[in-house]
């Protein structure tokens, strides 16, 4: 009890100084998280009251339901294939800059202006009349003489388009690898140069590893939002993620369930699911950052 | 110890803050709402209030209205609620709109936080959801009370709005999905209209005929209605079934669901209606960009009072519609459809609610400015009022909705489950179409699908 009252005294003009993050963080994220814990358990319509039906949402999710199924799958694709495309396309990007072309200040912005409003509905309205039957992609390949298809109809493309439409939000990612870029001394590559290395030399055995702490950054930060990705295909998609559910993000399949379906206890269990599945992959990540990230000294 | 009192002083008073920042406040108003600029009408109405002396305060009261939408529906329902503030200046109505699929999302969160709009615009499709779940008031007492005059409605439609005896909603306007042609197209291709009355062979024939005229790989003769859920729902009645059962299970069979796949994959196998891709392509697009608009398809499953809003679009011939496809051998399946009001059951102002369900479906200036908005009004008297007022379009909405009405029956109301099973429907659908299912895989993974779906509630 002493202990306490001693804890109590020393700290707490601390916490009185906290508690407007301390509020917030209880009242929005960690009550709310709780009671979607709680109902992750339950049958609940949001109408009535929570219904007990134990672990049954979680035994339907990896038994029943094949829609589930499907988003993972979906969801797996694109991160997979989208964050090593969107990284690379930035570190190039990056590099390009790097190499101090006049008006660097004003590429700089103009490269990063697509992430700014990457993630708005505007933009995967734009996406939609791009990639549309009669859109744009298909008028400039008509052009060339190939006829296309109608992109996001097809089942097989569909969820590439929306994987570009990731790779082009590379901004943010460009913008840490440029400063990252800029860490690197200049007499590393000053002597390499004297001892003869060519240019990919030096981006092999230079540039790449003493970047390695930054991919490891930007790949942590941006398989953790792929993960979590939902505007795009909700608006490319109509909200459907179709066709043949090829776009049906986690995410959306979620909020489909929830809020379109009514069963916002089997929605929360779905969202506790991809908590742990981001955990672990990031998890993952971390573990294997000791073989292959480098950090200087 | 003087240093633990203060302690204790600083902890209650976070304990305070904390529990009132939690609780939140349910009767704050709603500000938060998108459509800011709507209240504006609300605001000036303010000096209004004020010359009239000090009104009875216990009549005092702001409902809030919400209603799904276009532009131009916004306006009609505004102009109806500011009709409705003059008469009565002690009742505000603050308003919030949004398009169809905005407007269910919004809803469903808000009568999940106990926070719904006293008057709801409520729809056949969506009722069950809210009614099932006992979010909707019951409006029995007010009707009996004559707070809500429901005298002029015949009894089919009065039926409709009913769950379990109780009346849930009241109708603004029904209707009912007809089959809807371009009088103008058919006749540049040479094609003869078909009959009100016709059966599926005749319209196959018809979408045939359609097709070949058109003579162009971006054209066809119907839309695919396959994953229509109303379409399915009307076939399933032709069979003397219903689609959901009144106990809300699943009514078809597999060998019911069986013809209905096989009839439509047989279709989109001719090239009669659009491919797989087409098909995806204009799910989910907007009125004027689907390919009925676009004067692309001959035939097209629509809901008759959306006549005018197509005719809006449409520059060149006339918009008709017919009836659904029978079957000779079968019953009537066309049930009454159409836009509802109902009070949810958290309104803590329900008679001023009433009174406003009320004007919008009898006052006689309210519903010259409604008109057949949504269907057919409910009231016959405000539909003898209205029809001088009509339009070419708007009249043949009327006719095809009278017409209809009189072969048109009652639905069960649709269990909670509806939507999900529409969306097994769009999926089977499309399997289908991408050729992933045969019609008779189709079926079986449909009546599975929504058995299981049925089952669980």
């Amino acid at each position: 009890m002493d202990a306490l009252r001693a804890f109590v005294r020393n700290n707490w003009v601390g916490y009185l100084f906290l508690s407007p993050w301390l509020i917030g963080f209880i009242c929005l994220s960690a009550f709310p998280m709780g009671f979607s814990f709680y109902l992750s358990f339950t049958q609940y319509d949001m109408m009535n009251a929570p219904n007990w039906i134990g672990l049954s949402n979680y035994a339907e999710m990896f038994t029943a339901d094949r829609k589930f199924m499907a988003s993972m799958k979906v969801t797996a694709n694109y991160v997979l294939i989208g964050v090593p495309l969107q990284l690379s396309f930035a570190l190039f990007i990056a590099l390009m800059l790097k190499r101090g072309i006049r008006g660097l200040q004003f590429y700089r912005a103009i490269y990063y202006v697509p992430s700014l409003f990457g993630g708005s509905v505007a933009i995967a309205l734009l996406w939609r009349q791009l990639f549309g039957g009669d859109g744009l992609v298909n008028s400039l390949l008509l052009k060339v003489g190939i006829e296309g298809m109608n992109w996001l109809a097809n089942p097989g493309t569909a969820l590439y388009t929306l994987i570009i439409l990731a790779i082009w939000q590379f901004g943010a990612s460009m913008v840490i690898f440029l400063a990252g870029l800029k860490q690197i001394p200049n007499d590393l590559y000053e002597s390499s140069k004297i001892d003869g290395a060519g240019r990919y030399r030096q981006f092999s055995s230079i540039t790449l590893p003493l970047l390695t702490p930054i991919i490891f950054f930007n790949l942590v930060m941006q398989v953790i939002s792929a993960f979590q990705a939902f505007t795009s295909s909700y608006i490319v998609s109509g909200g459907s993620g179709g066709p043949l559910n090829s776009t049906l993000f986690y995410t959306l399949y979620l909020y489909q369930q929830g809020f379109t379906n009514f069963l916002m206890g089997y929605a929360s269990a779905m969202a506790w699911v991809l908590l742990l599945i981001i955990a672990f992959i990031t998890a993952l990540i971390f573990l294997s950052s000791g073989k292959w990230v480098f950090y200087q000294e | 110890m003087k240093n633990i009192r203060g302690l204790l002083f600083g902890f209650m008073a976070l304990l305070m803050i904390i529990t009132t920042a939690c609780s939140g406040s349910n009767n704050a108003p709603p500000a938060n709402n998108a459509n800011a600029a709507d209240t504006s009408n609300t605001v000036s109405e303010q000096p209004a209030k004020e010359d009239v002396p000090a009104p009875a305060a216990e009549g005092d009261a702001e409902i809030r209205f919400t209603w799904w939408g276009d532009t131009k529906r916004h306006e009609i329902y505004n102009a109806i609620a500011d009709l409705f503030e003059k008469e009565n200046p002690n009742i505000k109505i603050v308003r919030e709109f949004g398009s169809w699929n905005d407007y269910w999302d919004k809803l469903a969160t808000q009568t999940a936080g106990g926070n719904a709009p006293d008057v709801v615009g409520m729809h056949a499709t969506q009722v069950a959801n809210y009614a099932q779940r006992g979010a909707l008031l019951d409006l029995t007492q007010y009707v009996e009370s004559g707070v809500i005059n429901l005298d002029d409605f015949p009894d089919a439609v009065k039926e409709v709005g009913k769950l379990n005896d109780q009346t849930v909603m009241v109708a603004q306007g029904v209707t009912m999905t007809g089959i809807f042609y371009n009088k103008g197209v058919l006749e540049k291709l040479g094609v003869e209209p078909p009959d009100f009355n016709w059966t599926y062979d005749e319209f196959a024939a018809k979408a045939k005929e359609v097709k070949d005229k058109f003579n162009a790989k971006d054209s066809w003769g119907s839309n695919d209605l396959s994953s229509d859920l109303t379409s399915v729902m009307v076939y399933a009645r032709q069979k003397g079934k219903n689609l959901f059962n009144d106990d809300g299970s699943l009514g078809v069979t597999k060998e019911d669901m069986v013809w209905w796949f096989s009839f439509w994959d047989k279709l989109r196998k001719d090239g009669i209606t659009p491919d797989a891709e087409t098909r995806a392509q204009y799910a989910t697009v907007p009125l004027e960009q689907s390919l009925f608009v676009l004067g692309k398809v001959g035939f097209t499953a629509v809901p008759y009072n959306q006549i005018p809003n197509y005719q809006n679009f449409i520059k060149e011939g006339e918009v008709h519609a017919l009836r659904r496809p029978t079957d000779p051998e079968g019953q009537n399946g066309e049930f009454i459809e159409g836009a509802y009001l109902s009070i949810s059951k958290s309104s803590k102002h329900p008679e001023a609610a009433a009174k406003f369900i009320n004007f919008f479906v009898n006052n006689e200036e309210a519903v010259k400015i409604f008109k057949i908005e949504q269907g057919a009004l409910g009231s016959t008297k405000a539909n003898e009022i209205v029809l001088p007022t009509l339009d070419p379009a708007q009249q043949r909405a009327v006719t095809a909705i009278q017409d209809t009405l009189e072969i048109a029956g009652k639905l069960p109301l649709p269990p909670a489950g509806q939507g999900q099973v529409a969306q097994a429907l769009t999926d089977v659908g499309e399997s289908m179409a991408f050729g992933q299912l045969t019609p008779e895989q189709a079926a079986e993974e449909f009546v599975t699908n929504a058995a299981a779906i049925l089952n669980k509630k």
